[in-house]
């Protein structure tokens, strides 16, 4: 018999944590350091490993229950099979390559087989609109009860479409600029930027997830090598063109990161089914909350010499020796007068007066994939407070002595949180 | 428009259709030399004489009976009725006589309106502080109207006394100081049957009656605050029902919450959720939540009062729970 | 001020009684035979009572009436023929089958209506005749309840309303001494209850209610004091239910003394022997016998008139925008 116990993870500061889900029912046979449980804190979810190779004998914590640490959650028993598989940490696992189907991290326990299926009435009827087999659903819900966001979260499994080449290849797709990287297969990473960034600002994160990680590196439309469109001067406008161009790339399936503005269109995104992502990982994403740094926006907007440009790029970043003069003439020759011009116009339709326009929390709580928001406690652009009121489902992760660039800051544990957050999805 | 008290409001309704129609008249306890327990028909004896504007004797079944049959004999009588509570006692005219009529006999109409006050809130005690909805609801061939704004009260009293059927006209005792803009217009009506969506949503729709529409609009900020976007609607009327304002928002949102201050077994938020079930069963993405008064009697001491009236915070927790 | 009938109003009065009570006979027989629905209460013997006081109306006046109203829908003109074929439930009946004998209705008459709640007559009538007074019209209302209805809170209430505000009413308390099977000496603790009239401060007087004269100059009087707009009067008319509660009332509770003096005051024998002198057997004969013809011409052509279909009733419907039934 081992137990399965919550020892201090999750961070500082905690207490208790309250049992999200079960990734395992009582009487399946679990894998030494497979997923069995999720839990929660103030600030993050937790998944917790099962430490041996057994049989999960008995679930003490119910979901939902909070319980405080040490306390055992449950108990693995030997199956007396000895798959001995040697203990793997989350964060030196690849990615599952390829989901066997949309299971979000927070599952509850549904219906067991030959019972009757627990759904509503809504997710009954569009289940059987769309073809789709309720008995090979999880309930999101603590009810236990299938509801349309677990439909929502269905997608056919595409046909295995190999992504090209183990080096970057730039495409254009509906005038929006994809750049494809890594070697692996598999369901790629779609990466989104920021606003006034562009696809380069991924670099230290892509060295750190490293080659075998298929990432698809968007271009917002007037930003980087995609020009300003019509149309697209609005929130709904950029989710739009960016599911277009991956519409016309192929790419029906992903792991969307999206950074800033990018988080706020990958919250579009996945709202409107437009694609199916997997997993959602947002870093310090716009449209949960009004403030924004008016002051940055239209100083960065009006910036077109390194002198004016270098002290608002300082402020994106809590430490400052990051701000080298070629960071800032590489910013400078990264956008031209043109793209300027529109990047100020977008600014002007997305933050009007210092103000953040759209409100995406809503969006972000029918959004049924396992989520993770990642903020700099440093920001000084838009205010990590705003990870608060995101609902139950996300697991948000605090990070010290970063400001508004988690990715470029703190790549590495940005990584592990990127794939962690994937792995979970499968 | 004009800015006045819902009391105020209704006065003016009263006052423009005695005007219009010399065949309106009032009668009820306390209503003429005082002017109304609640002052609503302050001044109307003196305007129109004794004859239309009557004090009667504490005989409310007679008095309801009697509304019946004036009505069906060439005048349209306004019988106000103290208290909801009181209501039981009124019943027999309007189930046994009231409901029954139009149906069989021809040629009859009967265009009465009983008014009446219902609802907690103000320390009236355990026979003075319910809300009977469902009770009289409940009953074919009566129409039930229960606003919430001034404007509303007035136009839809003005609708209730020209309506050929007959119509108990539900007002709250804790909405007669609501102040609010109201039309001047003497033609100015609210139509029977129409709900009003006070607050658009879309993540979960909060149908209210009465006092509960104004406690599920505080609900609806509550929930902004979580990121939740919440649909209040106003019912208004409470039979004949807006079945199409009820099923067009559940389409939208797929969850809902009913609120009514009335006992919760066999209430009106009862046939609310069996309603929504009758006609967005395949729309519902959650079970209808309720959110009523407890089934017991209403309590005289505040606190006491206070833990069973529904109030914003209990519509709120009903509504996270329901979209869990 | 008239009082008196005439002696074609008296004949006329004869002939109604007589319409009333083969109606009441044939209605025995048909339920017997199976063809009527649910229980029937006969008036026969109380019928001078509705037939005497209605025969001083006017098309403007208004009468309610009780379970047991035959005599009152007759007497206020509702044609027999809509009248039997309601009660044997046909599409030609006065309210399409859709009320009963309980419960007709014909507003053209006046007649609204039956009323099986018992006592629910007594405020219908007071709220007509407020109708009335807030109209200023010179019409009455006049309402017949029995003693069993006398007991109830809504008698009380009515009739101290009415009293009050000198309504234009006419309370007919048509005594038949039982309130569904139970004699009133075990029901009030006073045989004549016109003395409560004190108390609402209105005029009451006992009649004969076997005597269609003695109703028709008692209502006379309470009618035009009420047009005069000096209020409400009780007329007590005393009189027997010569027949069960229904026909569901397996009976034996009646002594046969008391039906042995009723029966020789049966109100047909009363008004045949005061018309006798005036108008001679053979024109009362013929009288009879056209009634009893009329009656059994309607029962006919009731028998043989189509059943009602049903429709919803949409208009009490719980939905604004109705949807099909549900």
């Amino acid at each position: 018999m081992t137990d399965i116990t919550v020892v201090g993870a999750g961070g500082e500061y905690m207490e208790s944590v309250v049992v999200v889900a079960w990734h395992k029912k009582k009487g399946e046979s679990v894998k030494a350091g497979e997923l069995v449980v999720t839990v929660e804190t103030a600030k993050a979810a937790t998944e917790i490993e099962a430490p041996v190779s057994g049989i999960l004998s008995d679930i003490r914590a119910q979901i939902g229950e909070e319980v405080a640490i040490g306390t055992v959650l449950g108990t693995l028993s030997e199956d007396g099979a000895d798959t001995a598989a040697p203990a793997v940490s989350a964060a030196q696992t690849a990615p599952p390559a390829a989901p066997p189907a949309a299971v979000p991290a927070e599952a509850y326990v549904a219906a067991a087989g030959g019972e009757r299926i627990n759904a509503s009435p809504l997710a009954r009827r569009v289940a059987a609109s769309r073809g789709i087999d309720l008995a090979g659903l999880v309930a999101s819900s603590p009810s236990g009860r299938i509801k349309l966001r677990d439909v929502d979260a269905v997608v056919a499994v595409p046909a295995e479409r190999p992504v090209a080449g183990t080096t970057a290849s730039a495409s254009v797709s509906a005038g929006v600029s994809l750049t494809r990287r890594g070697s692996g297969e598999g369901t790629p990473f779609v990466f989104l930027h920021g606003f006034g960034a562009d696809s380069f600002s991924w670099q230290p994160l892509l060295a750190t997830l490293g080659v075998e990680v298929p990432a698809v590196l968007v271009d917002l439309p007037g930003h980087g090598r995609s020009p300003a469109m019509d149309g697209a001067g609005s929130l709904e406008g950029l989710a739009f063109a960016v599911a277009r161009a991956l519409a016309g790339a192929g790419i029906e399936q992903c792991h969307l990161v999206g950074h800033s503005l990018g988080g706020a269109v990958a919250i579009a995104l996945a709202e409107a089914g437009r694609l199916a992502p997997l997993s959602l990982t947002l870093i310090a994403p716009a449209g949960l909350g009004p403030d924004i740094d008016g002051d940055f926006i239209s100083g960065f907007c009006r910036a077109t010499r390194a002198e004016s440009l270098k002290p608002w790029l300082l402020r994106l970043f809590a430490d400052p020796t990051i701000v080298t003069p070629g960071y800032v003439q590489a910013a400078l020759n990264g956008r031209g007068d043109a793209l300027r011009q529109a990047q100020a116009a977008l600014a002007g339709r997305i933050f009007p007066d210092g103000t953040q326009a759209v409100e995406m929390r809503c969006a972000l709580r029918r959004v049924a994939v396992p989520q993770k928001i990642i903020w700099g406690e440093g920001d000084r652009i838009i205010p990590m407070r705003h990870a608060l009121g995101t609902g139950p489902q996300a697991g948000i992760h605090l990070l010290p002595n970063v400001g508004h660039m988690p990715h470029v800051e703190a790549a590495a544990t940005v990584a592990r949180l990127v794939l962690q957050n994937a792995r979970s999805a499968g | 428009m004009a800015m006045m008290r819902y009391a105020e409001a209704l006065n003016r309704a009263l006052r423009e259709e005695m005007q219009r129609d010399s065949n309106v008249f009032l009668f009820g306890e306390d209503i003429a030399r005082y002017g109304g327990v609640f002052k609503v028909t302050k001044g109307l004896m003196e305007e129109f004489g004794e004859s239309r504007v009557r004090d009667t004797p504490i005989s409310e079944q007679t008095l309801a009976a009697m509304a019946v049959t004036a009505s069906m004999t060439g005048t349209r009588p306004v019988l106000e009725i103290m208290y909801a509570d009181f209501m039981p006692l009124v019943l027999d005219a309007l189930i046994n006589q009231a409901s029954i009529y139009e149906y069989l006999w021809p040629n009859v109409t009967m265009p009465f309106v009983l008014r009446t006050q219902g609802g907690g809130g103000a320390g009236a005690g355990a026979q003075h502080s319910k809300s009977l909805d469902s009770l009289v609801a409940h009953i074919p061939g009566i129409k039930v109207v229960a606003p919430v704004t001034p404007a509303d009260a007035k136009g839809l009293l003005k609708s209730a006394i020209r309506d050929s059927q007959p119509v108990v006209f539900l007002e709250h005792k804790l909405l007669y100081n609501l102040r609010d803009e109201v039309p001047d217009d003497a033609d100015f009506t609210v139509p029977i049957g129409k709900a009003k969506t006070v607050r658009e949503g879309a993540d979960i729709s909060i149908f209210a009656t009465s006092r509960m529409v104004l406690e599920s609009q505080k609900a609806a900020e509550l929930l902004a605050q979580d990121g939740i976007s919440a649909e209040v609607i106003d019912l208004r009327t409470l039979r004949p029902l807006d079945l199409d304002a009820i099923t067009a928002s559940i389409a939208k949102t797929h969850h809902a919450v009913v609120v009514n201050e009335g006992w919760r077994f066999c209430g009106y938020a009862a046939e609310l959720s069996a309603t929504i079930m009758d006609f967005a069963f395949d729309d519902l993405d959650a079970p209808v939540a309720r959110v009523t008064l407890p089934d017991m009697p209403v309590p005289y001491s505040e606190p006491l009062e206070l833990a069973v009236l529904p109030n914003a915070a209990r519509i709120a927790d009903a509504a996270r729970a329901t979209l869990k | 001020m008239k009082n008196s009938p005439s002696t074609d109003e008296q004949l006329e009065m004869h002939r109604k009684m007589a319409v009333v009570r083969r109606l009441e006979e044939r209605l025995g027989e048909l339920h017997k035979a199976g063809k009527t629905r649910g229980p029937i209460h006969r008036c026969d013997g109380q019928e001078a009572v509705g037939v005497g006081a209605t025969a001083v109306l006017g098309a403007g006046d208004f009468v309610t009436s009780t379970h047991r109203g035959h005599a009152h829908y007759i007497g206020k003109g509702v044609d027999i023929r809509g009248v039997a074929a309601e009660i044997l439930g046909r599409a030609t009946g006065t309210c399409g089958g859709r009320a009963g004998h309980m419960l007709i209705g014909d507003r053209d008459k006046g007649m609204i209506g039956g009323n099986a709640i018992v006592g629910g007559s007594i405020p219908a009538a007071t709220g007509m005749a407020l109708s009335i007074q807030v109209r200023r019209t010179a019409d009455v209302a006049m309402c017949f309840f029995g003693d069993g209805a006398a007991q109830t809170g809504i008698c009380h209430e009515s009739m101290n309303i009415a009293g009050l505000w000198k309504l234009p009413v006419i309370f007919i308390l048509e005594h038949n001494q039982f309130g569904l099977t139970v004699h009133h000496s075990v029901q009030s603790p006073v045989a004549d209850l016109s003395i409560r009239a004190a108390g609402y401060a209105m005029p009451a007087e006992i009649v004969d209610g076997n005597d269609t004269v003695a109703m028709y100059r008692a209502a006379a009087r309470a009618v035009e004091r009420a047009r005069r707009g000096e209020g409400p009067s009780l007329i007590e008319a005393k009189t027997y239910r010569m027949q069960g509660f229904s026909t569901s009332d397996m009976g034996g509770y009646q002594s046969a003394a008391d039906l042995a003096e009723w029966s020789r005051r049966d109100p047909l024998a009363v008004s045949r022997r005061a018309l006798l002198d005036a108008v001679g057997a053979e024109r009362l004969d013929a009288v009879e016998a056209g009634a009893a013809g009329e009656v059994d011409a309607a029962v006919e052509e009731a028998l043989a008139a189509p059943l009602p279909s049903f429709e919803l009733f949409t208009r009490s419907s719980p939905y604004a925008t109705a949807p099909e039934a549900v």
